[in-house]
């Protein structure tokens, strides 16, 4: 396995503007009834006053996808060059096994093609050495998909409100929560 | 049209502008190929854009190529406002307007013909300039565009004479920034970047507003203070800077007239009565004070929203007067934010054409009180009524005032009325005439942001859809047919740019049609604002105490002025209406526009209220109701979103300027106030009292 790839958020700064998820549903073309990123607000409190955190979350392209595992048709695979967890969508079946198994809810069911999608990680504009549509569009520059070792050494850490990580150990990484 | 016309299959990269009206203007790549535009994306070389636009110009894209366009003039086939329509040609629609506007001339006179335009798609060449070339001509009454920032405008100029402040990649080096009644993580999201560049070294981040915005939940310090009661709280500021000898003695003794007066001045105004006004506890202003003249390198970026009510201006006067009280003028991240218009002195005259008109003396109407003057209600419309209404770049509704009172004038059937868009807006349901406008990537344009010193270029990346046209081309064409020979009339739009940058101003040096077509943005170096601590008041210095303000019926100083509907100011409206609606802007709309775009509906979701939870309980109201908002202007149904946080018991907040006619007449804009705020016709949207029942 290459260098896997990890998505950093850094929640202290994230507006919710939810240019990510847009830039998202643009760049990969998603139908109106389903997302590969979104955007959840929670309430939570800073300093003791109540205040308004948000998460941007997509396919954490785990170390060992429960979509993958739960896969009848061998559909998904795990790419050796960055541990992207990709999708052959002309193999899946529509089954809908990944859906319920993930503990993130990535994989979604698009009621139109009766088969299951996620995020890609835009594994197609990274192999012409552009940055993912989400990466790219964040214009407050919280969100990144870069080198999880990288990530670690720099001291992003696994947890985040409205975040928990599973036993499938997603590649997602955080800016330490500001006191 | 350097970019167009590429090869087949080979890609090309079109440098455009997004021109929706916003602070940060941003810089577009536009990828083409085989003639179709397949991806926009920001310019990574400009260092305000960095790459991306906002979730709304993520969706450029689906605008341009919308099944809704119109592509095709249309006339009026059914009672205003009934949606029946009959594709017409350019040729009968020119002469239909031709035709209608020389007989409203000849029997009701020029000024009968009004123009209403602000904001769609800005431009220097095609929104601020060359339709007025058409409407000088005519001599048709004047529409004063001061929907946004004019009171605060006019309060700068008391204070410094220049409402330039300092530039958004300036906050890096500030120590700490202040966001009073902003909303940049909604309204100017390209600049909180720099914002955390500061805060990651320290920085501090204030937010005076009442309503928990984004930045608000991030701040170190948030000041939840009740609508309207600004000015109180900043010159309860100031007297904790005076009394705690907080305040740059030299700075003040050196560049400033008036330190007396405003002594005088902020001795009305006692913590106590300043923590009862602003429903801020003593501690807090205090608190404010101490972490605000910490450093000099504070700036304080003002919002536009908060300013739009009837004490905005003297709302602005109070704030401006506290960055010089520390001395942050003139320095490296401090000073204050407001608009930025220095760094565009394109000709305005060449554009616009002011000697068309000549020494006719002819009216001008707010477009704030756009439904009283169409309906008569303004006294000099009773006696010579509105006959032609031309709007373009514009949709009063759902963007305007008093959208009832708009809609109603709008129905007159002895009103003439042409909708020049790209949709079929809520305004444009009224029209007589519509006429297709090009969208803004089929058309050439000058750009410039109005925070930031950028100055950009719009290349057409595609042919005008359609038929659909741009604004120049419209206007021009129209002028020929109503019988004007005037070469201007025969101008393209590089003609117009290359007029209009023919200046000596030093701000355009290096800036020419070509070099904009070459270079697509320059960033214009005005310095630090104000560093050669000279200024453009009559004194020559900032003044605490302003004799032109006391002429034109100010407070010399500053006051805070309970604004027109309050507990104070009006008790019996207070009981009938005792919340305060606020409608700041979405990040997914500007003005009304992108609303009919789907994808953007599909995040947007439908419009909210958000109630304190206080407030809803006594009215029985539980979180997803729906519930009743109104007041004597009007009353709309909305989903109420119950809060304990996010706004105070007696305020309430909904997002503006959804469409009318996708919400099911539920615009908020139906509750808005139609009157001028105290300085210079600004618009008054923040001063509106409501009720809240459940539905």
């Amino acid at each position: 396995m290459g260098m896997q790839k990890a998505f950093y958020y850094n929640q202290n700064y994230c507006v919710g503007c939810t240019s990510c998820a847009m830039a998202c549903r643009i760049a990969k073309n998603v139908d109106l009834s389903i997302s590969w990123r979104q955007v959840d607000e929670y309430e939570t409190t800073f300093r003791g006053r109540e205040v308004a955190r948000y998460l941007s979350h997509a396919c954490n392209h785990c170390k060992k996808p429960a979509c993958m595992a739960a896969c009848p048709v061998g559909a998904y695979s795990k790419r050796e060059k960055d541990g992207l967890v990709l999708q052959d969508h002309a193999k899946c079946i529509g089954c809908g096994n990944c859906v319920a198994a993930c503990p993130y809810k990535a994989p979604k069911m698009n009621a139109k093609t009766k088969k299951a999608e996620k995020c890609d990680g835009c594994y197609d504009l990274l192999d012409k050495g552009e940055l993912a549509a989400c990466h790219r569009g964040c214009p407050v520059q919280v969100l990144k998909l870069e080198s999880l070792a990288k990530l670690e050494s720099n001291g992003a850490v696994k947890e985040a409100i409205g975040f928990v990580t599973y036993a499938t150990e997603p590649s997602f990484r955080f800016e330490p929560a500001k006191k | 049209m350097h970019a167009s016309g590429a090869a087949a299959s080979a890609m090309s990269y079109i440098h455009g502008v997004c021109p929706r009206n916003c602070y940060d203007t941003c810089s577009l790549i536009s990828e083409k190929i085989d003639g179709r535009i397949v991806r926009i994306v920001g310019d990574f070389d400009n260092p305000f854009t960095a790459g991306t636009p906002c979730v709304k110009g993520q969706t450029h894209l689906k605008v341009v190529y919308h099944p809704d366009r119109l592509l095709h003039p249309m006339k009026r086939a059914g009672k205003k406002g009934e949606g029946k329509w009959e594709q017409i040609s350019w040729d009968e629609a020119y002469n239909t307007i031709a035709k209608k506007f020389t007989d409203i001339i000849a029997t009701d006179g020029s000024e009968a013909i009004m123009p209403y335009t602000f904001s769609g798609t800005f431009g220097q060449i095609h929104q601020f300039g060359v339709p007025w070339r058409f409407f000088n001509k005519i001599g048709a009454t004047t529409i004063d565009r001061e929907v946004c920032l004019w009171a605060g405008l006019q309060a700068l100029g008391y204070t410094y004479g220049d409402a330039s402040g300092a530039e958004p990649e300036d906050c890096v080096n500030s120590d700490c920034f202040i966001a009073w009644g902003s909303d940049e993580a909604y309204t100017s999201v390209h600049s909180v970047k720099f914002i955390n560049k500061a805060r990651d070294k320290g920085a501090k981040l204030v937010v005076v507003n009442p309503h928990r915005n984004p930045l608000a939940s991030q701040a170190d310090l948030f000041i939840q203070l009740r609508p309207g009661t600004d000015a109180a709280f900043a010159l309860g500021v100031a007297r904790v800077l005076i009394d705690e000898n907080l305040y740059d003695k030299d700075f003040v003794e050196k560049y400033t007239i008036g330190f007396d007066k405003l002594k005088e001045k902020v001795a009305q105004y006692s913590l106590p009565k300043v923590a009862k006004i602003t429903a801020i506890p003593e501690s807090q202003i205090v608190e404010f004070a101490r972490l605000y003249a910490k450093s000099k390198k504070s700036v304080i970026r003002m919002g536009y929203g908060f300013q739009r009510r009837k004490n905005g201006g003297t709302t602005i006067r109070a704030i401006s007067l506290l960055p010089p009280l520390i001395g942050s003028i003139g320095v490296e991240g401090g000073g204050f934010q407001y608009v930025s218009f220095n760094h565009w002195p394109m000709d305005m005259g060449y554009m616009m054409r002011p000697d068309l008109l000549g020494s006719r003396k002819v009216r001008d109407i707010n477009m704030n009180e756009l439904g009283k003057a169409l309906t008569g209600e303004l006294p000099t419309t009773r006696e010579r009524p509105i006959k032609g209404l031309f709007v373009f770049s514009g949709n009063p509704i759902p963007s305007g005032t008093n959208v009832n009172l708009t809609r109603k004038g709008l129905l007159r059937e002895d009103l003439f009325t042409v909708v020049f868009d790209q949709f079929v807006t809520d305004t444009a349901e009224y029209a007589d005439i519509l006429l297709p406008a090009a969208h803004f990537l089929e058309m050439e344009e000058v750009h410039a942001n109005y925070l930031g010193n950028y100055i950009r270029y719009n290349a057409p990346a595609l042919e005008p859809m359609g038929e659909s046209k741009s604004n120049l081309q419209v206007f021009h064409e129209l002028a020929q047919r109503m019988g004007y020979t005037e070469a201007c009339f025969k101008e393209t739009t590089a003609d117009v740019i290359k007029g209009s940058l023919n200046s000596t101003n030093p701000a355009l040096k290096d800036i020419t049609y070509e070099s904009l077509q070459e270079k697509h943005w320059f960033r214009v170096n005005l310095g630090i604002p104000f560093a050669d601590h000279k200024f453009k008041t009559p004194s020559g210095k900032i003044e605490f105490y302003s004799a032109a303000a006391a002429k034109a019926g100010f407070d010399p100083v500053a006051e805070y002025v309970p604004d027109q509907e309050s507990k104070e100011a009006s008790p019996e409206l207070f009981a009938k209406y005792p919340i305060h609606l606020v409608t700041p802007a979405s990040q997914k709309l500007l003005s009304s526009q992108w609303h009919n775009v789907p994808e953007i509906q599909e995040s947007l979701g439908e419009p909210t209220i958000t109630i304190n939870r206080a407030d809803a309980s006594s009215r029985g109201i539980q979180n997803g109701n729906y519930v009743v908002v109104f007041n004597d202007r009007g009353k709309v149904k909305l989903k109420a979103k119950l809060t304990d946080a996010a706004v105070r018991p007696g305020v309430a907040m909904s997002y503006k300027s959804y469409w009318d006619k996708l919400t099911g007449g539920n615009t908020i804009n139906r509750l808005a106030l139609d009157e001028n705020a105290d300085m210079n016709g600004g618009s008054t949207f923040s001063t509106n009292l409501v009720q809240i029942a459940k539905a």
